[in-house]
């Protein structure tokens, strides 16, 4: 094992130090770029074989303490501090030595596999570049190495042979031929980066155990960096919280997790776990005689609620509370697949396949799926937004369907909150104008005046401000522009809101503000939600009734707790395993 | 911060313009008289930019010649945009439906001739002429600005607050005109100032070969190709048209990035 440059690997002063000195260590490492300062005396270490988690939200500053590691910070910025690995100072290496070390002595994994291979190139071709890069061996034995790595992280060649491009795999797959790059030169240190964010429960599983094991049959050291303290707990030998840039709290996990010490840490855990959503739903850990009575006084508070929310709006509806407000029967819907000649028939992909179910007044509704389950696609036809090929859907009893003009009742019953908070708003409209873009759906027009006090009460009941509907929506942070997303869909009254992933996209702590909300405002205005999402533990905490979806169909469905408890179905069961769960190492450690 | 091209485009853009506009109610010299004993002139006080080879005034037929050029041009990106914009918009709304299918492949067969053939076409027919440039100019803008549109606007069309919008219950025209449309402007500006440039250029072209403006009103191109013969005898004659068109066009591409950046709230805001 002889590496090109830079690397001092495997003299035998170094395997005996190992031992007692890290292979890792950071002291007192200060960034700055273009002056502003991205990091502050960040001081951790990392011994030799062992697993460290780095956890933190979005802009806490841990994928940048990853890039100083790698001395791959963007231009402009300016380091200072020490960072040692095994017997290198990589802070004042030559970029020559550092380029001997990337790739060779440390390995790194990125968030996005759909953009971290090459895709005009084949995967053998990017496995054995890097091999080839770091090694001086003939191209016959770079690409039996090769071959190897890509064995090792479970792609077999029989199946995926050197020579396929990266869009033949999927995204898991992609992942594991990224993480056969890290791995090819057998590096000591591993640096992942939001390795699994991207990916669905059963892929992410997956890819953790490969993770793991690959660790452990290679000694190899580990940082993990995530928002995900599920995983963190899971993988992680030691934890290092950070925020805004600093390191809050590190330590062994099982002592960081039991017992937090700093008030940002614990913040983090409720937040993760989502304890204070707790009040209205049937947990699993409730007892079902008081969960029934919880259920039952909010039916009537609902329907209460109801009534005036309908009232307001519609004169009709208020008659039907607490009764069936989404009816969807046989939902079939069909794209058309581009057909390869002129005269060759066109086919058509089923992606959502008799899909039957209801939504009651009041009632949140969970559809738990992975991506390419057809969950998009099932918005997409409630919403009237696309043809049905067969089935029904109907709303307080009127049907939706794209082949004649959804009716304003109809529209104005149901609106939605979508995933990205940064697509979802034209960039060129203030907020005022995107806030009451649904008020359109009114037959009474309100007038200037009426609108902007709408817009002022709506925006002030989902805790913003009345004069943020003058500023342009770039100015606001993810979990704000969630808030004016659900503002935009409460502004007409609606009796029922689909959440597309609504808080998929944002941190821990936004997160379980936005759910808070989301639940006090269902309260209060007796909404229904349907929420579809991928992440089990959100559908669990806010969710009465279940639904789980594969292949377009739905295969399981049932109260909440009941469902999550006894699954019933493979898939289900399979879900529930992979989800990983935010879990302690047992006491055995003190 | 980012207004370093603004205000050079701006100053150079409204100096052709201020000429322009002068020249309807002064100019240093009559263009129409001509003076053979001040013939082929270099420049002196009495005329700045000397004089051609009939002795008229450089400047005064710079000044006129402004006219016809930014008229011509202006008219012609007008016509692009007025008759491409929509089109596309429509094209894009309704995509891959037959209207789409017939909007854009009539837009191919516009492409498919050059320009210069389309006018030599029209002057077959209407004879040369102002008007027939500009209406030759404006037809081969239709096609850019409606492929452009479309192509913005289908990449709009995928996105989330256009689902929004029509869960709002908005139809395809209502969403073209308030969604679409703000968003696609920097691109049809610069866009727009970019064919303006060329059909200066496309405008001194047909002049050039003799299908533009006629004479006695003078045009820049035509004076560049009147200038080609003494061009070892007179440099400036060539030098001075050759140097309006450059100001103007380096002008217009100019304010044109700039007002693409001062249009885009995201960056006024920063200002």
């Amino acid at each position: 094992m002889v590496c090109e440059t830079g690397s001092i690997r495997g003299s035998d002063v170094s395997a005996e130090t190992q031992v007692t000195e890290p292979l890792l260590q950071l002291d007192g490492v200060n960034v700055q770029i273009h002056g502003s300062p991205i990091l502050h005396d960040i001081s951790f270490s990392l011994a030799a074989g062992k697993s460290l988690g780095i956890i933190g939200e979005s802009g806490s500053g841990k994928s940048m303490t990853a890039l100083s590691v790698m001395q791959l910070l963007p231009r402009g910025s300016d380091l200072q501090g020490t960072l040692r690995f095994q017997n290198h100072a990589l802070h004042s290496l030559s970029e020559e030595s550092l380029c001997g070390l990337r790739g060779s002595d440390i390995g790194m994994i990125f968030q996005e596999p759909m953009t971290a291979l090459n895709p005009v190139k084949t995967i053998g071709d990017q496995v054995s570049e890097s091999i080839r890069l770091h090694r001086r061996i003939s191209t016959a034995e770079a690409t039996e190495l090769t071959a190897a790595a890509l064995e090792r992280v479970g792609l077999p060649n029989s199946e995926f042979p050197l020579s396929r491009y990266p869009h033949e795999l999927s995204g898991g797959q992609r992942q594991r031929v990224v993480i056969a790059i890290a791995v090819a030169c057998k590096p000591r240190l591993l640096i992942a980066d939001e390795p699994t964010t991207a990916l669905d429960v059963t892929t992410q599983a997956g890819i953790l155990s490969l993770l793991k094991s690959l660790q452990h049959d290679e000694g190899l050291a580990l940082m993990l960096i995530t928002h995900d303290l599920a995983v963190v707990s899971n993988m992680a030998d030691d934890v290092v919280v950070m925020n805004k840039g600093r390191v809050v709290e590190q330590g062994d996990l099982g002592r960081v997790f039991r017992r937090p010490e700093k008030d940002f840490t614990r913040m983090l855990f409720d937040a993760s776990a989502l304890t204070q959503i707790a009040t209205r739903k049937k947990h699993v850990d409730d007892n079902a005689v008081n969960a029934n009575a919880n259920a039952n006084a909010n039916a009537n508070a609902n329907a209460n609620a109801n009534a005036n929310a309908n009232a307001n709006a519609n004169a009709e509806g208020s008659d039907a509370t607490s009764s069936l407000l989404l009816r969807v029967t046989d939902l079939v819907c069909e794209y058309p697949v581009r057909h390869s000649g002129w005269f060759s028939r066109a086919g058509s992909f089923r992606a959502v396949d008799s899909v039957s179910f209801d939504i009651r007044h009041g009632e949140n509704v969970g559809l738990v799926g992975e991506s390419g389950c057809g969950k998009s696609t099932l918005t997409r036809a409630l919403l009237g937004l696309m043809k049905l090929h067969s089935g029904s859907i109907e709303l307080n009893g009127e049907s939706v369907s794209a082949a004649r003009e959804v009716s304003r009742k109809a529209r104005q019953q149901m609106q939605v909150v979508f995933q990205d908070p940064y697509g979802s708003f034209n960039p060129r409209h203030k907020v005022s104008r995107l806030v009451n873009e649904p008020l359109f759906l009114l037959d009474a027009k309100l007038g200037k005046r009426g609108a902007s006090m709408r817009v002022s009460s709506v925006l002030e009941s989902v805790g913003m401000q009345a004069d943020d509907a003058d500023k342009y929506i770039h100015e606001f942070s993810g979990g704000q522009r969630q808030r004016i997303a659900i503002a935009r869909a409460l502004i007409v009254q609606p009796s029922l809101i689909i959440l597309d992933e609504a808080v998929s996209a944002l941190d821990v702590s936004v997160r379980a503000q936005v759910l808070q909300l989301l639940d006090a405002l269902g309260q209060r205005q007796g909404l229904a939600y349907l929420f579809i999402s991928h992440d089990l533990t959100v559908v669990q905490r806010v969710s009465d009734r279940v639904l789980v979806m594969q292949r377009g169909q739905i295969v399981e469905r049932g109260d909440t707790a009941a469902v999550f408890s006894n699954p019933q179905h493979a898939y289900t069961q399979q879900l529930i395993a992979a989800a990983p769960r935010l879990q302690l190492p047992t006491e055995k450690d003190e | 911060m980012k207004l370093r091209s603004l205000l050079p485009g701006f100053v150079l853009v409204m100096l052709v313009l201020l000429a322009a506009l002068i020249s309807y109610v002064w100019t240093p010299f009559d263009v129409e008289t001509l003076d053979i004993r001040n013939k082929l002139k270099t420049p002196s006080a009495e005329h700045l930019l000397g004089t051609d080879h009939y002795g008229r005034d450089i400047l005064s037929m710079l000044m006129v010649g402004a006219r016809t050029s930014i008229a011509v041009a202006l008219v012609a990106v007008g016509i692009g945009m007025g008759i491409g914009v929509p089109l596309g918009l429509v094209a894009a709304a309704r995509r891959q439906s037959w209207t789409d299918e017939l909007i854009m492949r009539g837009n191919d067969l516009v492409f498919a001739f050059p320009a210069l053939l389309i006018a030599i076409m029209i002057t077959a027919v209407f004879g040369a002429g102002a008007i027939n440039a500009i209406i030759a100019i404006g037809i081969f803008n239709i096609p850019v600005f409606a492929r452009l549109t479309r192509g913005a606007a289908l990449s709009l069309w995928t996105r989330e607050f256009i689902l929004a919008a029509r869960v709002a219950g908005k139809n395809g025209f209502r969403i073209s005109i308030e969604h679409i449309l703000p968003n696609i402007t920097n691109l049809l500006i610069v866009q727009g100032t970019i064919q303006f440039s060329l059909g200066i250029l496309a405008e001194a072209g047909l002049s050039y070969v003799g299908l533009g403006a006629q004479p006695p009103i003078p045009s820049w191109g035509r004076m560049l190709a009147e200038s080609q013969t003494l061009i070892t005898l007179a440099p400036h004659l060539a030098l001075f048209p050759g140097l309006a068109i450059v100001i103007t066009v380096l002008g217009l591409n100019l304010l044109g990035d700039g007002l693409r950046d001062w249009l885009d709230p995201r960056l006024r805001r920063e200002r």
